[in-house]
């Protein structure tokens, strides 16, 4: 598996408690990767660490196989970033944002900017820090993608917007991923947008990842089951229980992770009797995992 | 009694003055100054009537009397530490300044008395006595010994510059001071002659050494107005000598002033008398000469300056120097001495280039990471 | 949008666009200064007199050169730090690079009141109300001007490029003189740290040592 982001043992403490420490990273190329996370969890300032903007206390970090932040250069040249808070300057106007943006980047779509730029009905002269939160963000995402980028980092990109902003902006993105197959590192607290548009997903809590894989397997991986008859110490399973709780009297409800459908045999020994499967979405996965992360720490 | 001295002469020099004024319309340029000599005759001798009548005062009882290097103070009892200060602090200036002819100042003696009054804790009075033992000059000062000595130092200028010969002071315009000059003496004069209102002061400026002479007053000039000054300034000076010029004859002055005739200007230019025609250069500028010559001459030049009888004299031997070479290095000295310019220096560029430099290196390294 | 610019002509773009006010208003003040010296002085009774009229306006030429320096070095870096560099930061173009275009870029606008000066200063010394004894020197005023603007600007750009805690240690420095003083003088000792320190900044070859000396256009 190719990677455009690799870090080993990333570690960065700022002081007042907060740190990130040991993170091991890995967005493959090409890749949709959703950045799950909740407030404070460290998530833009390990996007910052990639980028560069932030220096790393210990570890290494590779972006589009380049070593951070020796090559940020090369690396920002191809690499379209959306921060959390606007960044453009406002007092220039959306034409002289967009001129301005262009001189930086080479690989800059004059045409293609245009394009958007009607699409998302900018006007041109209109000053950008006149420009309403939705279009900022517009402004923003326009920016990052006429610069034709082989990465994009995304900070959060529609939070706050209204879903007609939102599905206008999303749609910009995913239209140009799949022409050009760029890798997109996206975190959001919208689980729900991920959901839809990831096929990687990596949690994040309190400075560390929690957990790291294909949206799938997450999805797929993470159950809930009912149980009756169980015992208080239970053997070794082959998945791992997130959460047992008591359900409504009739047995225990199980959050497992790392569920597979053969699994079920494990029910046929003596002892628990499996009586139901159910799904759970990502929000509610996002959740629990977070939920026993914490419990476990 | 002084006081009313005093008033008394004022009353008499004013009473005359309105005198003079009703029989004004007739008289000439000579007799003007004629009857400004006067004036200043009676004044002086009016002035001179008042210090006798001070010196005869009783003096404070208890004085003390102390001498350091050719300085003799005659102090009260109070301030005999204050008087010692003082005078150890001038005494090396006036040494240094007048070598052995300091000892002419033996002949007069420092005087300090309490102040009476609401100034008596910070204020005392002092003054220098004559050869006489009268009180030539006196002046009320803080009593400190560095604001003593420096009115004591400019009582001991006056004395000194007098005793250097009668027609000093009144040669330079002003008295010789004692302190060494510096770039900013030499540049004052640059100034001052520069800006001297003369066609003479403007070719001095230039490079005419002989013309220097001549505005130094160094060499004779028999007719100051036209040797010193051109068409327009004599025109001014006429204009300037109206109330004279114009009442001895109207017709003469309006041919010229209204008219501007060129004929009748310099015919009334030749009308003004030779010591009423305006001084090529302020005081400051001959004065600067006097200075350059005694610290040219090293030690003894005041002493060789005042045994000369004569200005050019004087300068030569003050400076052991021909005067006309004096005049070149004085001039030149003066026009170098520029106090500073709007120009900047190469150091200054070099240096400012340097740090905006440094700055700049300092800002490219700033930290990237914020 | 037309052909994409430059690097430099975007920051220069963007440096025109937040300090265009500030430089023509200085090429106002800097056409103003020697005129305005020009007219006050002629109304004064003798040469000497206009000699110190126009040695009293010097002292706007040093005013107008650091103010300028000082708000054009701030609108250099009054945005970024009001984003928190997260733009400069992320754009492809390394650090050092971008502080230099951004510091030229802060030079082109300070030219121009430069260059206000010059030409009034030229109108002053050709003028024919000069005292004929006296000088004008125009080039030496502006040279002495451009340099201080620059020395000024310098200074400023580096310490707006810095953190704060940089600011506070320089502020903490003059603060420190000034405390130290207060000490020495309370122990009756003849020592004079603020006028020394003063001294090493303003004479030659200090960081300051342009605005020192005369800033006068017409003299001796």
């Amino acid at each position: 598996m190719t990677l455009a982001i690799e870090t080993q043992s990333l570690g960065y403490a700022p002081g007042r408690g907060f740190q990130i420490s040991n993170l091991n990273m890995k967005v493959p190329v090409g890749s949709l990767y959703g950045f799950l996370g909740p407030n404070g969890a460290g998530k833009t300032t390990t996007m910052r660490l990639l980028l560069g903007l932030l220096p790393a206390a210990r570890g290494s970090i590779t972006v589009l196989g380049e070593a951070m932040p020796a090559a940020h250069v090369q690396v920002m040249s191809r690499t379209g970033y959306v921060p959390e808070r606007p960044h453009i300057y406002p007092t220039l106007t959306v034409d002289e944002a967009l001129r301005f943006h262009s001189a930086f980047h080479p690989r800059w779509d004059q045409p293609w900017a245009e394009e958007l730029r009607t699409q998302f009905n900018l006007v041109p002269d209109r000053r950008v820090g006149a420009l309403s939160k939705g279009e900022t963000g517009k402004l923003m995402m326009l920016l990052a993608l006429a610069q034709k980028p082989d990465l994009l980092m995304l900070d959060e990109p529609t939070d706050g917007l209204d879903p007609v902003v939102r599905r206008d902006v999303l749609e910009a993105l995913l239209s140009y991923v799949s022409v050009h197959q760029a890798t997109v590192v996206i975190s959001s607290h919208l689980v729900h947008e991920l959901e839809r548009i990831c096929d990687w997903i990596a949690v994040m809590d309190r400075g560390s990842l929690v957990a790291e894989l294909p949206m799938r397997q997450f999805k797929d991986g993470i159950k809930r089951l009912s149980v009756a008859d169980a015992p208080a110490t239970l053997a070794a399973t082959p998945f791992t229980i997130l959460a047992r709780r008591p359900d409504n009297g009739s047995g225990e409800q199980w959050l497992v992770r790392g569920w597979s459908s053969d699994m079920q045999s494990y029910f046929g020994a003596p002892g628990a009797t499996l009586r139901k499967i159910g799904d759970l979405d990502l929000e509610d996965g996002f959740v629990e995992l977070l939920r026993s992360f914490r419990e476990a720490k | 009694m002084s006081r009313l001295v005093r008033v008394v002469v004022v009353v008499s020099v004013v009473a005359m003055s309105f005198g003079n004024a009703t029989s004004a319309a007739a008289q000439s340029a000579a007799e003007y100054t004629h009857r400004v000599d006067s004036l200043a005759r009676l004044w002086r001798a009016a002035t001179a009537t008042v210090v006798k009548t001070d010196a005869s005062r009783p003096n404070a009882p208890s004085a003390d009397s102390l001498r350091i290097g050719m300085i003799i103070v005659r102090t009260d009892s109070e301030h005999v530490d204050l008087a010692r200060a003082a005078a150890a602090r001038l005494s090396p200036r006036i040494e240094r300044a007048y070598g052995h002819f300091a000892e002419r100042l033996t002949r007069h003696q420092f005087v300090l008395r309490a102040k009476g009054g609401t100034h008596a804790a910070t204020e005392v009075q002092t003054g220098l006595t004559d050869s006489t033992g009268a009180m030539g000059q006196r002046s009320s000062d803080y009593a400190n010994e560095v604001s003593l000595a420096a009115t004591w130092q400019r009582m001991v200028e006056e004395v000194m510059t007098d005793a250097a010969g009668p027609d000093v002071r009144s040669w330079i315009g002003a008295i010789i001071p004692s302190d060494p000059p510096t770039k900013t003496t030499w540049s004052d004069a640059r100034i001052a002659l520069i800006l001297a209102a003369s066609a003479g002061a403007r070719d001095c400026v230039g490079g005419d050494i002989i013309r220097c002479e001549q505005v130094l007053g160094l060499v004779h000039v028999d007719d100051p107005a036209f040797t010193f000054f051109d068409a327009s300034q004599r025109f001014t000076m006429i204009v300037g000598f109206a109330h004279i010029l114009r009442r001895a004859d109207p017709a003469q002055f309006d041919r010229c002033t209204v008219a501007r005739n060129q004929a009748t200007c310099d015919s009334l230019a030749h009308a003004i008398p030779t010591d009423a025609v305006n001084a090529p250069i302020p005081p400051l500028v001959r004065q600067s000469l006097v200075r350059f010559a005694l610290a040219t001459g090293g030690d003894g030049a005041f002493d060789r300056y005042a045994a000369a009888t004569s200005p050019k004299a004087r300068l030569e031997a003050a400076s052991q120097l021909p005067a006309d070479s004096l005049v070149r290095r004085w001039r030149d000295t003066i026009m170098g001495a520029q106090k500073g310019s709007t120009a900047v220096d190469l150091e200054t560029a070099v240096s400012s280039l340097a740090w905006a430099a440094l700055c700049v290196a300092c800002a490219v390294r700033s930290s990237r990471w914020r | 949008m037309s052909e994409r610019p430059t690097v430099w002509r975007a920051i220069l773009e963007s440096q025109w666009k937040w300090t265009r006010g500030l430089a023509l208003l200085g090429a106002l003040v800097g056409f103003a200064l020697p005129l305005l010296s020009l007219r006050t002085a002629l109304a004064t009774q003798s040469t000497a007199s206009f000699i110190a009229t126009m040695q009293a306006w010097g002292v706007g030429y040093a005013i107008a050169a650091a103010a300028l320096g000082l708000m054009t070095a701030i609108a250099a870096w009054g945005y970024d730090h009001r984003l928190r560099h997260v733009y400069a930061l992320s754009l492809p173009l390394a650090r050092w690079r971008y502080v230099l275009l951004r510091f030229c870029a802060g030079l082109v606008m300070l030219a121009l009141p430069v260059v206000a000066v010059f030409i009034a200063s030229e109108i002053v010394a050709h003028s024919s109300m000069v005292p004929k004894v006296l000088q004008a020197y125009p080039v030496a005023l502006t040279l002495r001007f451009g340099f201080a603007t620059l020395v000024a600007y310098s200074l400023f750009f580096a310490i707006s490029s810095a953190t704060g805690r940089t600011a506070g240690y320089i502020l903490g420095g003059i603060a420190l003189i000034i405390v130290a003083q207060v000490v020495i003088s309370s122990a009756n000792l003849q020592v004079d740290l603020v006028s020394r320190s003063i001294d090493l900044v303003f004479a030659a070859p200090g960081l300051l040592a342009v605005f020192g000396g005369r800033w006068t256009l017409i003299d001796v």
